[in-house]
């Protein structure tokens, strides 16, 4: 019965993450508050000092740190993460609007930076010291050293710009088409889902020149993991005996060779996600697309607290979430491991 | 040498082995011969290349290793060493391996009884009889499959992990076992055992095994043929009983001077000097910076194979004795 020490496990490691964004939450509030410039002048340039002084009052802003960490905690705890002061609406709503957008641009980016990654990792290791791998190495390398706006850019260029093969680097969907009734959020997903092919299938080609983009810099690092974990655990003496027992490449090489590879692969996929969602930022701002990456940067550059606030936070549970996550698929890959946990 | 038709026969079997462009010839013409239902040792102190010939006579040479010539027999057909994927073909078609280290060569991942469930999976067995076999091939190893079928290789002993293995190889149906220094790692006791199973499995299936081992000793106890290999060369070879009762090879007969009472597991490391002393160059006897009657002919050469009192020995010595 491996299940209640289990679950156990996943309870203290969610109390630990949840000290942990509580510490996160001080650490944004405290720079937001302590950052020079001031969100009060930079929204009305234009104000007497009286008059700045009560919009301050009005909003807090006078009281001390603790009173107004305090009073933000609480209300984040209702759902309330205030007011963005670009936008006009709550950040909670324009979080919900733009989520979406971005998750899907990530999951596709991830999920191709995987299918590509890790069988080019499988076979170089396989092939390891020969023409495949060291071709494969160069196109790694080539891979890693494109930065992904210049990549984006020229992208554009080309398929759209001179060639046409891609649609307009607009966002998610061109204007043409509705936006099919939100189920997952995912507008590929639910253009299916309202059984509106066209629209699926025009929300997949606007999805990707930018998912490639995104994935492009997944593959690298994944690829490379995985070459050299499979290398060590094809030196194995259970890949030996597995080959000696005569079973087949379904069981040795991807049974358990690969198997026993994919503790570094998941883990350094789990680091990459971080990586991934900094990155969405940048190939949001290229392709337009109304993601939490541009929000981020544009509450940024205006001194818009509350969202950046909100943001740190989203990405510091994302990677919190990523990393029990992680963790707890070591359990699913190797008994060792489950059983080590559940002690 | 029985006179029956070989099982399994090597011959000439030459290996380099090749690092930061290195090049060093670890087996040279390595030969040997077993009977169906023959156990054979394979002896030599670590590093001698006993392991390696092993392994790259049934085309598991690793990466690094050069076969550079040599042929396989086995059951009348034969193989040139160098197709290292061809010989392959003839694991799970009659050859079967064990290891030293039994638990890591278990696959951590699988429960002991679905290991050696995939193991038979290769072949066509109704799903109905699947459990059964398995149970039986459990019990043939002397384990209860109700018991360990169901725990992983880190949850059971290092004996228990080598019959899994050995059900594993068995599940096969195999002719001829390549056991590895099966018992290295276990104790006293449980090696025991293990190789009066192995003997056993021997008599009841007409299954060959090859014992390779270090430990003189313990292959004296089991088997009936004998190779002994020093620096990568086959010193002396043949009948267990003649050469035990006449060593001619300087090298064998420091060995078996060395074993104190036969039925005392003992180690093999009783010369001076290692393996490998001496120069890296090729063509010479490799012993003769061990061996006691070392002379400039020696070095002239590698001896050749001489044929006399129901073995093979290496050794200028016994030139004039043929001829
Ligand atoms: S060939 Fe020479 S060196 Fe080698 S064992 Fe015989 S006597 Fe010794």
């Amino acid at each position: 019965m491996p299940f209640p020490p289990l679950l156990r496990y996943v309870l203290r490691r969610l109390a630990i993450s949840c000290l942990v964004l509580l510490g996160i939450s001080l650490i944004a509030f405290s720079m937001a508050y302590l950052l020079p410039s001031d969100p009060v002048t930079s929204r009305y340039p234009d104000i007497t000092n009286e008059q700045r002084a009560e919009i301050r009052r009005q909003m807090g802003l006078d009281q001390p740190l603790p009173v107004q960490y305090a009073r933000y905690m609480a209300s984040v705890f209702q759902g309330d993460f205030g007011k963005s002061l670009g936008t006009g609406n709550s950040v909670a709503e324009d979080i919900r609007q733009r989520l979406p957008a971005t998750l899907e641009l990530a999951t596709y980016g991830i999920v191709f930076g995987l299918v590509f990654g890790i069988p080019l990792g499988i076979v170089s290791a396989l092939r390891r010291g020969r023409m495949t791998d060291h071709l494969l190495r160069v196109f790694n390398l080539g891979a890693q050293s494109i930065p992904a706006f210049w990549l984006g850019v020229v992208l554009i260029f080309f398929l759209y710009f001179q060639w046409r093969i891609a649609p307009s680097p607009i966002g998610r969907l061109s204007p043409m088409f509705s936006t099919p009734p939100a189920v997952t959020g995912f507008l590929t997903v639910d253009g299916l889902i309202a059984g509106k092919f066209d629209v699926a299938w025009a929300a997949l080609r606007q999805l990707m020149l930018p998912a490639f983009v995104l994935g492009l810099g997944v593959v690298s690092p994944v690829a490379r993991i995985t070459r050299s974990a499979m290398i060590e655990s094809l030196q194995e003496d259970y890949v030996t005996f597995g080959q000696a027992l005569g079973l087949g490449f379904r069981y040795v090489i991807l049974g358990d060779a690969f198997r026993g590879a994919l503790v570094p692969i998941v883990t350094t996929v789990g680091f990459i996600i971080g990586n991934v969602f900094a990155g969405a930022a940048i190939v949001e701002t290229v392709f337009a697309w109304p993601g939490l990456g541009r929000y981020a940067v544009t509450a940024i550059t205006t001194s818009d607290m509350a969202p950046v606030c909100t943001c740190i936070l989203l990405i510091a549970s994302t990677v919190a979430i990523t990393n029990l996550l992680v963790d707890l698929s070591y359990a699913l890959i190797d008994p060792r491991i489950r059983h080590e946990y559940a002690r | 040498m029985s006179a029956d038709a070989p099982l399994f026969q090597i011959d000439g079997l030459t290996i380099d082995s090749i690092r930061a462009d290195r090049r060093r010839r670890i087996v040279q013409d390595v030969s040997l011969c077993v009977a169906p239902g023959q156990i054979y040792g394979l002896v030599g102190e670590s590093g001698s290349g006993k392991s390696v010939s092993m392994m790259a006579s049934v085309g598991l040479a690793t990466t690094g290793l050069a076969v550079q010539a040599g042929t396989v027999r086995f059951g009348g057909v034969v193989q040139q060493a160098v197709d290292q994927r061809g010989l392959k073909q003839n694991l799970s078609h009659g050859i079967s391996l064990l290891f030293q280290n039994a638990k890591g060569a278990l696959s951590p991942f699988l429960a002991t009884g679905a290991q050696v469930g995939r193991v038979l999976d290769r072949q066509a067995i109704p799903r109905a009889d699947r459990e059964a076999r398995i149970s039986e091939l459990f019990r043939v190893v002397g384990l209860n499959h109700a018991d360990l079928g169901g725990k992983y290789p880190h949850q059971i002993s290092g004996g228990q992990a080598q019959r899994v293995a050995m059900a594993c190889a068995l599940a096969t149906d195999p002719k001829l076992l390549i056991a590895d220094e099966p018992t290295t790692a276990l104790d006293v006791t449980t090696e025991r055992e293990m190789l009066r199973f192995l003997k056993r499995l021997c008599e009841d299936r007409g299954l060959a095994i090859i014992l390779v081992a270090h430990n003189l000793s313990l292959v004296s106890e089991y088997c009936s043929g004998l190779s002994i290999l020093h620096a990568g060369q086959v010193v002396e070879d043949g009948d267990l009983g003649a050469i035990f009762d006449e060593p001619l090879h300087p090298y064998t007969q420091g060995l078996i001077a060395a074993v104190p009472d036969v039925d005392e597991p003992h180690e093999l490391i009783p010369i001076a000097g290692s393996v490998w002393g001496g120069s890296a160059d090729i063509d010479r006897c490799r012993f003769s910076h061990r061996c006691p009657f070392a002379m400039p002919r020696c070095d002239a050469g590698i001896p050749t194979g001489i044929r006399t009192r129901g073995r093979n020995v290496h050794c200028v010595l016994y030139d004039e004795a043929a001829s």
